[in-house]
């Protein structure tokens, strides 16, 4: 790792180069910024891998029986394990689905599972992001970086090849897709990661298209090619959010999404990825359940963990929380993004006795979790190694079988006193070794 | 009862527009109390339109015209048998939560309290009457994406905004609501109403009315509010202004 150390202002001048950036909105105004890379790779041994991932597609399994069930059946809530309440009052609950099956029965195609490794030597599950997780291409693009910088740091180690994460793409999508070409569609080059959309339509052979580039002719979706020709859509990989995705439906103040696709994708015409109606299991209210979940749909032990976490809606855990407030994280159950994620212990008085009543006053919008102590990662600020706090998204793909990428995302958080890695909020990140021993 | 209904609207544009994609729901919506005898639609400009039903069981009719054109209209016409006497037994529960356009703070949460009864047909008739009394109607102070608090704090709206603050005020009582649009005889606009789930089956009430008697109601969709069932969605490319006519006409044979 030496060598990729020493070279590692040309790593990120590649990086600069290729346009590995991400757009954020601050004080109204769209800002690019690089995403500043860190030589020092996380390891993760082959036999620690191979128990995440284990856990991670069993995780990811549970939460599409979940989504299928959910939009069916609702055995689940029948059953009394999940109650209603956290369903029917999540935002990410779109009663346009209810009694919608996806092609091959896919909701979630792409979980992005953000975990930390706790010092205990547990990996920890923070949350599950089911709608349109982001962020994969930052560690393929450092890889091609650094193996071209740094070939002998890839001879000398067993580190497992993640190159193969456009081709699992493709699979899924040829896998779920009806009749038809396809296609990657994005808001645009406005979109904080309109640099992975371009570079995942290049990889996977995907056309990239706006919502202008689509329309609906009868219940089928067809791209527009700059000549005038019609070409059938069977998947859409859309890198809009589901209220963007069909004005004619949700927000009708869109313009970034295309009229009428959701009456194709009723129809059965076309794949959506990842399906529309996700937000409801990735809500951080139903996160508490997952757990359950995995016992209720596999009747399994779940093999990784959740932190811990108290749910206010219940008596005994307001309780809890209430008496140990000042040491608990509070997050709001509809934010996303490391916003509205309130660590007690920081809070002055007067605000913390805010938070405090909005947890009585309102306690379906809370979860509260203990912080979980999780290990620091070396890296690099000027010439000097620092400790850092760090996570690790981890891709799980399901097609027809569910796997999970051997690589992820590792962030850090630039802030020595910050738990929170989120590249919204400033943070960098580090390649991710998978060992192969 | 039977009803005969003709509607007709017509959306003229300053200009001419083109790509104008769009979603109707315009059927009559058929269940235990309704049952559509016959059913014609003729839009301009499109011959071939996709009928599905959305998941609330509302028939929807879709399509596009990718031409220009300065005019577009809809000629609906049809017959339904309305039946009294037959309950509407299926409760889908998510008729008991907050939706995006009916929502409600703790003042308005007390003001239900005030108007709950032991009798829970007495509560909904009392909380019927209170909407009433406490709205004005007023056409103008209100949009189609105003929610229930805001119509509730304002004091004022049409019917739309009647229904959605009883629904939002029945709901926090734990009581089963949805919202209906649909034609009324005697009335040439699209109205909208409530239902409440008691007793085991859906009621018809009407808010702005304070009524409970609702012959001559055609129900056209349903929905959590407004939001869910629109009557009437399009999108088109073009910097116009549009004017809409729509006539209603609905008679008992």
């Amino acid at each position: 790792m030496d060598s990729l150390i020493t070279q590692r202002d040309s790593v990120n001048s590649w990086m600069f180069r290729y346009g590995v950036r991400f757009g954020i909105y601050k004080n109204g105004e769209f800002k690019e910024q690089i995403f500043p890379f860190d030589a020092i790779a996380r390891k993760i041994s082959g036999r620690e891998w191979q128990r995440l991932e284990r856990g991670l597609i069993q995780r990811v399994n549970a939460l599409n029986l979940f989504l299928n069930d959910i939009y069916g059946d609702k055995k689940i809530v029948k059953d009394n394990v999940v109650p209603e309440d956290f369903v029917y009052s999540s935002k990410g609950y779109l009663p346009f689905c209810e009694g919608l099956t996806p092609p091959k029965n896919v909701w979630s195609h792409i979980s992005g599972i953000d975990l930390v490794h706790g010092k205990d030597d547990e990996w920890y599950i923070l949350e599950d992001n089911l709608r349109i997780p982001s962020g994969a291409s930052y560690p393929l693009i450092a890889r091609e970086i650094t193996r071209n910088i740094s070939p002998e740091t890839f001879e000398n180690n067993a580190i497992c090849d993640n190159r193969n994460y456009a081709q699992l793409l493709k699979n899924m999508m040829d896998y779920v897709k009806k009749d038809g070409i396809n296609v990657i569609l994005t808001p645009g080059r406005y979109n904080s990661a309109y640099f992975e959309h371009s570079y995942f339509a290049e990889k996977t052979g995907a056309i990239l298209a706006t919502g202008q580039d689509l329309h609906v002719e009868g219940d089928k979706l067809y791209y527009k090619t700059i000549g005038g020709e019609k070409q059938l859509v069977g998947v859409v990989y859309r890198r809009i959010s589901d209220e963007y995705l069909d004005p004619m439906v949700f927000n009708s103040d869109s313009l970034i999404g295309v009229p009428n696709i959701m009456q194709v994708y009723k129809a059965g015409n076309v794949a959506i990825v990842n399906a529309p109606g996700n937000g409801v299991a990735d809500d951080k209210g139903i996160y508490y359940f997952v757990p359950k979940m995995i016992k209720y749909y596999l009747n399994e032990e779940p093999i990784l963990k959740n932190a811990p976490t108290y749910l206010p809606f219940y008596e005994d855990d307001k309780k809890y929380v209430l008496e140990n407030l000042r040491r608990l994280v509070i997050k709001d159950v509809a934010e996303a993004g490391g916003y509205g994620v309130i660590f007690c212990e920081k809070l002055s008085d007067e605000k913390f006795n805010e938070i405090k009543n909005l947890v009585i006053s309102q306690p379906r919008r809370w979860i509260a979790q203990e912080v979980v102590d999780f290990k620091d990662l070396p890296i690099f600020e000027g010439d000097r190694i620092v400790e850092r706090k760090a996570d690790l998204r981890a891709y799980v793909i399901t097609g027809e079988n569910t796997v999970v990428w051997k690589c992820g995302l590792t962030r850090f958080s630039r802030n020595p006193d910050s738990f929170i890695v989120n590249s919204s909020q400033g943070g960098g990140f580090k390649d991710t070794w998978v060992m192969d021993n | 009862m039977i009803l005969e209904f003709q509607q007709r609207s017509i959306s003229r544009f300053s200009q001419p527009v083109k790509n104008h994609a769009f979603l109707l729901r315009c059927k009559p919506y058929e269940n235990i109390n309704q049952n559509m005898v016959s059913f014609n639609a003729v839009v301009s400009g499109c011959d071939t339109m996709i009928a599905q039903k959305d998941s609330f069981g509302n028939g929807v009719v879709f399509s596009n015209i990718n031409d220009f054109h300065d005019i577009f209209s809809v000629e609906t016409s049809g017959v339904v048998e309305v039946f009294d006497n037959k309950k509407d037994t299926s409760l889908n529960p998510i008729f008991r939560y907050p939706s995006p356009l009916c929502i409600l703070d703790n003042e308005m949460s007390l003001f239900a309290l005030s108007f709950k009864d032991s009798d829970i047909k007495k509560t909904v008739k009392n909380l019927c009457d209170a909407v009433n009394r406490k709205m004005k109607y007023q056409s103008g102070t209100t949009c189609i994406s105003t929610t229930s608090l805001d119509a509730f704090k304002l004091g004022s709206g049409v019917c739309q905004d009647y229904s959605h603050v009883l629904i939002a005020l029945l709901r926090s009582l734990q009581i089963p609501a949805r919202y209906v649009a649909g034609y009324v005889k005697g009335l040439s606009v699209s109205h909208a109403w409530t239902e409440v789930f008691y007793d085991g089956f859906w009621h018809g009430l009407d808010a702005t009315e304070n009524s409970s008697q609702l012959d001559g109601y055609i129900k056209i969709a349903i929905g959590r509010d407004a939001s869910d069932c629109p009557l009437n969605r399009g999108i088109f490319v073009g910097n116009v202004t549009e004017t809409v006519e729509i006539e209603i006409n609905v008679k008992e044979l």
